[in-house]
Formats: structure tokens, C-alpha cells, sequence
């Protein structure tokens, strides 16, 4: 088939069958997306990426790689592709495909969601990884930023110098900041976490010091979190009551011993403001685990207990106090040695999220086969209740208890760009394409693994994506507590019934913060260590790791207290999807040089460019509109300050991608009159 | 005839961790040499001192080896505290690390590599005469 003709197949098939649901008004299942997931994957690997492979890249299974020729059984080392593709994929699947996910899902619906998710990942996201990985085998296993140097410029590589250390603050900031949402909202995720930090240092103890049984330790480390995660559901109680206006309302009880004594810590914490909110915050988004949350005040009315009667979020001392007890996890991830906590933490909550994710995973398609057997009940479990569109363009304003706008200008968050940046793992992200050119491609065996194993572990982590739009969207709410209660209905489809919905949804929450927090204790790792390399010779305390360890914990804080988490995601989305960019260009490039068709590189490449220089001036806008815009938060200087240091870091964002695109389009012009000597298969082609 | 694969030499043993989700930073920062000390800071205290002498062993082993038999052996060296390497200890009834599985057969546990060696130095004997 002609390469436009399948290009055309690829683009209609997902807007058609999508699409056809929307017009006739069908309600969408988890079936039609499995199907659709599956049949897309399938097509775009066997009908467009290996075609890519063959006939632009023209990979040779005959060629020496970089693994083969310089073996020291340390950074070069031929590994098989079954088990290569299995560390790739274990490598690039984090929290991405799920928070971006549920982000979407809630500001423009799941129709979008899906199509972005499919379509970004046929055409950009595979394209993304294998393509790294192939220009990092043919130039002898360099990292892209060497080839960046020397296809682009010197100035590139400091540009991403400077960057790369807000873009960790902003990962950190954006997952710390949803983290302690969940903590303070919900009593029976806390447990849970206390008790995977007790477990990862007694297992580091048992294995490492005293030698145990693996198979013996690995049982128990793993049942005794899972059962701390599950256990705070014995004490879930719905209480069905009336709100202040006298309709029907619920509210869910933490009861329990365990829970008690969460809710005592958080509501003793709390007594230190007279119970009132610091200051109060808006979530775009509707997917703040505080928003969801109904009490039982002193007169028996179900009220909410973090929102204010304007809609608005109350951040609480507790908040704070989550955010100090997640930095606390962070701090022993950060300045233990890696056997002690980092690594045995890792390894159970690998675990943890195997088993849970993957019986979901398992759920959705017993649920959809199930029902298209014609089981009415189980194809109403996985039928989707989210909306299918909500608007081109979420606007929100923060009001006050009388309906008064106290936000001069609204925030926005326009489909385009935003969608883009807000879901980066699972359809594109330069964190895959930037781990595959330093790991995998020093491993790689032949240069025709490269497709199966960045290829293949990125549409596999597009069908984990799916898999949170599936969650998210059957359950029929919004934001993690929607990820939650769609996995508790899964894990209920998958076993039968055995596990009740509370405790599944419990297991739901808990491999949601243990997916975030595992990536977040190392991320403070690496900002310890940065702060002392860079600042080390400035100030000699940065050199200690305690102090480093401390500055990366305030600066977090100051911007996870500034303000929304969705900011700071969608920054971290915007750099994140910049390296990804970034990467595509140099791709473009070292094909031009080579004297190959660069377009299936190029084109997405220059979208990625334009969305992500949108997106920060977008995010920009909406820090100044929801912070500084508001006297009554603008006024607290921590809000202000965060806000401005944000703004700041959109601005150095754009200037960074726009910088790295003139000096690309320089290397582009210069290069039919000179080509850069790039793979030595470039020049023998 | 047929040409046969290479004799496989799986490695079970608790080896050093660096987590590679940050190669992003590395990447940028390895010219500069941090990527470089990043990666060796998670090593240096990936393993206790007992355990780091020993993966050295072992490593010093594997190099002998491949030195020695070239591709006509293939090592899969594994993580013990990874989930392959739980799977690979429960197929094969490993309860002691390190250990050597050589053609998916012999399985020597503990620190015996001069048996291991003679395994396969024997496989490959025996391979040869086939």
C-alpha cells in the first residue's frame, strides 16, 4: 500500500470508528477501545514503523552495533531483545500515562483523550523512541546531546544544561502536590505508604545484611503493603444524609482504627488554624481528590470538607503536613544507600503495581468480552460514564462564598496545545526517546531489535495510557479517585466478585501514590547530587547531601504551595515534550545529512515544536491569571513567588526551544553544501 | 548441520542498581561529567561492601569467560531482587545467590565458579563432539 494511502488508513480509523460512536450517541466500552488499541498498535507497527525500519532507516541485522563492537560487560553489553524490550518498557512506564491521562479525561473528555493517545502515538511516540535509539546505534552509541553538539551547536547543550533542573523541580513539584491531595483527602491511603517505607527498609535489612530467603522475604514485604493498602476499606462507611439545602447527599466515613488515627493526626494539625484554610486555590481540572470529599459537620449535614461555597479548594495545614510526610519518604530514598531503601522500595512497589495494574488490565478485557457475550451487567461495568467532549476551551475563576469573581482573568485551557502537554507518556514523551539513547542503544544486538524494543515498549506503554483512560472514564468521575474506583470495578471484574469494590479501590489509590512516589524519592536523588556538582565550588554546604537534599525539598515545596498541581504538570508536560521535540529534530537532521527522506521525522517534529512553545506561554498565562490576577492569593508572598519563579520558567522554556530551533535551522540550511559526517552507514549509503 | 547457538550462562546474584529513568539529565550532563558521577553515586551504594566484592568476583569471571569462549557463550547476567530474577529463582528452586545456570541445566549455587567453569567447559565439549 502507498505510504500516504496508510497514512490516510492510520488517521481514519480512529476518527471513524471514535467518531461513529460519538454522532450516533452510542455510549463508549472498554471493548470498543481494546479492539480499536489493539487493531491500531497492530496496524501502525506492521503496516507504517516497519516500513520506516526497512526502507528510510534501512536497518541491517548485518551491522556491527555499538554493543557488539565495544562489549565491557558494563555500558556495553549485547543483550537479547526479549529482555532488552522488557528493561525498556520497565524504564519509560511511570506515572505519566496515568496522571496525563486523568488530567484530560477531565478538562476536555475522553473523546479527545483517546484520539490523541492513539494517533500520537502512531505517528510521533514509536517514531520518537526507535528513532533515538537507531541515530544513538549508528553514531556509536553517543548520547543525542554529543550529536546535538555536533549536528546543531555548542549553545544546545548548555541551553539543556540550564533547563534540565527546573524540569526536575517541576516533575517533583506537580507529583508531590497531587500526592499529598490524596493523603490529606483520603484516611486509608496513608497506612498503606507508612507501611511500604517500613517494609522497603526491612527487606533491604533481610536481603542485603541477612542474606534471607528472597522468595520468602518478597512474599512478605509485598502481602503485608498490599494489605496495608487494602485495609484502610474495612473501615470505609457511607453515611446517607441530607446537605445544608436538604437534598440527598453522602458521605464516606474513615472509620477504623487505623483511620482514626490518620484523621486525628490531619485534624490535630488543622486545630493549629482554627481549622481554617491557609488560603484557597482552583483546580481546572475538577480533579483534585479534595474536591470529591464530603463530611458530616455538628449539625448531622453532609458538607464538603475541603471546598469552599464558591467551589474553590481550602488548602489546609494538613495539606502541608502530607507534603512534609512525603518528604520525609523522599529524604530516605535520597540520602540512604540505594540497598537500604531506593531499591527495595523499587522492587515492592514493582510489584505491587504488576500485580494490581495487571489484573486490571486482565479485568477490562474479561469485562469487555464478557459483555459482548451478552452479559448486560458486565458491559455496563465497562461502559464509559465520563463525558464524551466537555469544550474546546475550560475557562475557571475563582469565586468567593457569594458567587463574586475575586480572579481579574480567567485561566484557560485551550484543547490546543494544552492536550498535548498534558498527556506526554503514553502517546510521546523525550524521556523515553532521551533513556533509549543512553541505555538501550549501548545494548542493542542487532540494529533490527530496535524496532521491537523501542518501538514495541512504546506502544505498549500507550496500551497502559488506555488502560487509565479505561479506569478513569468506567467509573465516572474525575481524577485519581476516578483511576481508583476504576481499577477497584476491574480488580471486582477480574476476580469474580472476591474483591468488594471499596477494597479494590483502596489497592487503586495505593498503586497510584506508590507509581508517583517511587519516581519522586529518586528525583530528589539526582536534584541532590545536581545541587552539589553545580553549586558545590560556589557554597561548600551544597556538597552536603543533607543540606542539597533540603534546598530541593524547599523549593519544591515553595512551588507546590503556590499554587494548583495542573501547572506544574503541564510545565513539566511542556519540557518534557520539548526533549521530545528536540530529539525528532536531530533525527530530521542526521537523516538530511545522511541524505534520507527525513519527512516521518519532521513533520512531527515541527507540531511537537510549535505545541510546546504554545504551551508555555498558555501555562504562563494562567499562572499570572489564577495567581497574580488575585489579590487574595497574590497577597500570601509564597503564592506570588512560586507563581513568578513558574513564569520565569515558562519563559526560559520558550527561549530555550526557540534558541535550539535557530541554530537547527541554521545546521538544515548548511547542511546540502556540507554535510556533518555523521554514521559512517550515512556516508557509505 | 545445523549451526547451534551459543551456550547460554545464566547469572543469578544481587547485583549493583542505578536507575536509568533519569538518563534524561545523564544525558545532557555526561559531557560535563555529573551524568558520569550520578550514575556512580546510585552505584557506589547499590550494594554493601560484601556484596559489591562479590558481584566484583563474579564480573571478573564473566569477563574471564567471554575472553576465553568469545560467542560461543552467551551470559544473561540477572538481578536477583528484580522480578525476573524472582521468576528465574522460582523455575529453577534457587534459594542461595549468586548462582550459575548454564544451559539451562546445571544450576550451581553459591560462590563456586571454578564449578562453573567446568560446566561450561564441558557443554561446550560435549557440543563439540555433536
Amino acid at each position: 500500500m502507498n505510504i500516504r494511502l496508510t497514512i490516510l488508513v492510520l488517521v481514519l480509523i480512529p476518527v471513524l470508528v471514535a467518531g461513529g460512536f460519538v454522532v450516533f450517541h452510542q455510549p463508549m466500552n472498554a471493548a470498543v477501545v481494546a479492539a480499536l488499541g489493539g487493531v491500531m498498535i497492530w496496524l501502525a507497527y506492521t503496516r507504517y514503523a516497519r516500513r520506516i525500519d526497512r526502507q528510510v532507516i534501512q536497518a541491517d541485522a548485518g551491522k556491527a552495533t555499538p554493543a557488539r563492537m565495544y562489549m565491557d560487560g558494563v555500558d556495553f553489553m549485547p543483550t537479547n531483545r526479549d529482555v532488552l524490550y522488557g528493561y525498556h518498557f520497565k524504564s519509560i512506564a511511570a506515572a505519566g500515562p496515568i496522571v496525563g491521562v486523568i488530567a484530560a479525561t477531565s478538562l476536555w473528555g475522553w473523546f479527545p483523550a483517546l484520539l490523541w493517545l492513539v494517533l500520537g502515538v502512531t505517528f510521533i511516540g514509536w517514531a520518537s523512541d526507535y528513532s533515538a535509539i537507531m541515530v544513538a546505534v549508528r553514531n556509536e552509541g553517543n548520547s543525542l546531546s554529543a550529536i546535538a553538539h555536533r549536528l546543531i551547536a555548542p549553545r544546545a547543550r548548555i541551553i539543556l544544561f540550564v533547563f534540565i533542573f527546573f524540569y526536575l523541580l517541576l516533575l517533583a513539584g506537580a507529583f508531590v502536590g497531587i500526592l499529598a491531595g490524596i493523603l490529606d483527602a483520603r484516611a486509608d491511603v496513608p497506612f498503606g505508604i507508612f507501611m511500604l517505607a517500613i517494609m522497603g527498609l526491612l527487606m533491604g535489612q533481610l536481603l542485603y545484611r541477612w542474606k534471607a530467603n528472597l522468595m520468602a522475604v518478597t512474599v512478605l514485604v509485598v502481602a503485608v503493603t498490599l494489605g496495608a493498602m487494602a485495609i484502610g476499606a474495612k473501615g470505609l462507611t457511607p453515611f446517607k444524609g441530607t446537605a445544608p439545602n436538604g437534598k440527598p447527599a453522602v458521605a464516606i466515613l474513615f472509620d477504623g482504627a487505623i483511620n482514626h488515627v490518620v484523621n486525628s493526626i490531619s485534624s490535630g494539625i488543622n486545630a493549629l488554624s482554627g481549622h481554617k484554610a491557609l488560603y484557597t486555590v482552583t483546580d481546572p481540572t475538577h480533579s483534585d481528590p479534595r474536591l470529591a470529599v464530603t463530611t458530616v459537620n455538628s449539625q448531622g449535614q453532609v458538607v464538603p470538607k475541603y471546598t469552599t461555597p464558591g467551589g474553590n479548594i481550602e488548602m489546609l495545614p494538613s495539606f502541608l503536613f502530607w507534603c512534609l510526610f512525603l518528604f520525609v519518604f523522599s529524604y530516605l530514598g535520597t540520602i540512604l544507600p540505594i540497598w537500604r531503601f531506593a531499591q527495595p522500595v523499587n522492587y515492592i512497589g514493582f510489584w505491587v503495581t504488576f500485580l494490581t495494574i495487571g489484573l486490571s488490565g486482565l479485568g477490562a478485557i474479561v469485562g469487555a468480552v464478557r459483555g459482548l457475550f451478552g452479559n448486560a451487567a458486565m458491559l455496563n461495568a465497562v461502559t464509559f460514564q465520563n463525558k464524551v467532549f466537555t469544550t474546546w476551551m475550560p475557562v475557571s475563576q475563582v469565586k468567593d462564598a457569594a458567587g463574586h469573581i475575586l480572579q481579574k482573568a480567567p485561566a484557560i485551557q485551550p484543547l490546543w496545545p494544552m492536550l498535548f502537554v498534558t498527556i506526554a507518556c503514553g502517546a510521546i514523551s523525550g524521556w523515553h526517546a532521551l533513556f533509549g539513547s543512553i541505555g538501550t542503544a549501548r545494548q542493542l544486538e542487532y540494529e533490527t531489535d530496535a524496532l521491537p524494543v523501542g518501538g514495541g515498549a512504546m506502544f505498549s506503554e500507550n496500551a497502559l495510557g488506555l488502560l487509565s483512560l479505561v479506569a478513569v472514564s468506567i467509573a465516572g468521575g474525575v481524577g485519581a479517585g476516578a483511576f481508583a474506583a476504576g481499577v477497584g470495578k476491574l480488580l471486582g471484574i477480574i476476580s469474580f466478585g472476591a474483591i468488594p469494590p471499596a477494597y479494590g479501590t483502596a489497592l487503586g489509590f495505593g498503586v497510584f501514590v506508590v507509581i508517583v512516589l517511587t519516581v519522586v524519592q529518586l528525583v530528589f536523588r539526582v536534584m541532590r547530587v545536581t545541587l552539589g556538582e553545580w553549586l558545590g565550588n560556589t557554597w561548600a554546604g551544597f556538597k552536603n547531601g543533607h543540606i542539597a537534599a533540603f534546598v530541593s525539598m524547599a523549593l519544591t515545596l515553595l512551588l507546590v504551595m503556590s499554587g494548583t498541581w495542573i501547572y506544574l504538570w503541564q510545565l513539566f508536560g511542556a519540557s518534557n515534550q520539548l526533549m521530545a521535540a528536540l530529539s525528532l529534530l536531530i533525527v530530521t537532521l542526521w537523516l538530511r545529512s545522511a541524505g534520507r527522506n527525513p519527512a516521518y521525522a519532521l513533520y512531527p517534529m515541527l507540531f511537537m515544536y510549535v505545541t510546546t512553545m504554545a504551551a508555555t506561554v498558555v501555562t504562563a498565562y494562567n499562572l499570572y491569571a489564577s495567581i497574580l490576577s488575585n489579590p487574595g492569593i497574590a497577597s500570601e508572598p509564597i503564592n506570588s513567588i512560586g507563581a513568578v519563579a513558574m513564569i520565569i520558567v515558562s519563559a526560559l522554556l520558550f527561549v530555550a526551544s526557540a534558541l535550539i530551533a535557530f541554530d537547527a535551522w541554521h545546521a538544515w540550511r548548511k547542511m546540502p553544501q556540507a554535510p556533518v559526517a555523521a554514521a559512517p552507514q550515512a556516508a557509505a549509503d | 548441520m545445523e549451526r547451534q547457538g551459543p551456550l547460554t550462562v545464566e547469572l543469578l546474584a544481587y547485583a549493583p542498581v542505578a536507575f536509568f529513568h533519569c538518563q534524561h539529565c545523564e544525558l545532557v550532563w555526561q559531557p560535563s561529567g555529573v551524568g558520569k558521577s550520578l550514575r556512580q553515586e546510585q552505584l557506589a551504594s547499590s550494594l554493601p561492601e560484601d556484596l559489591r566484592a562479590e558481584y566484583q568476583q563474579i564480573s571478573d569471571w564473566v569477563r574471564e569467560m567471554i575472553a576465553r569462549y568469545g560467542d560461543r557463550i552467551e551470559f544473561r547476567i540477572i538481578d536477583a531482587a528484580s522480578i525476573e530474577g524472582w521468576f528465574k529463582a522460582v523455575r529453577y528452586g534457587i534459594h542461595k545467590f549468586p548462582a550459575v545456570i548454564v544451559d539451562h541445566k546445571e544450576k550451581i549455587r553459591g560462590l563456586d565458579l571454578d564449578r562453573a567453569a567446568a560446566s561450561i567447559r564441558e557443554r561446550l565439549a560435549e557440543r563439540s563432539l555433536t
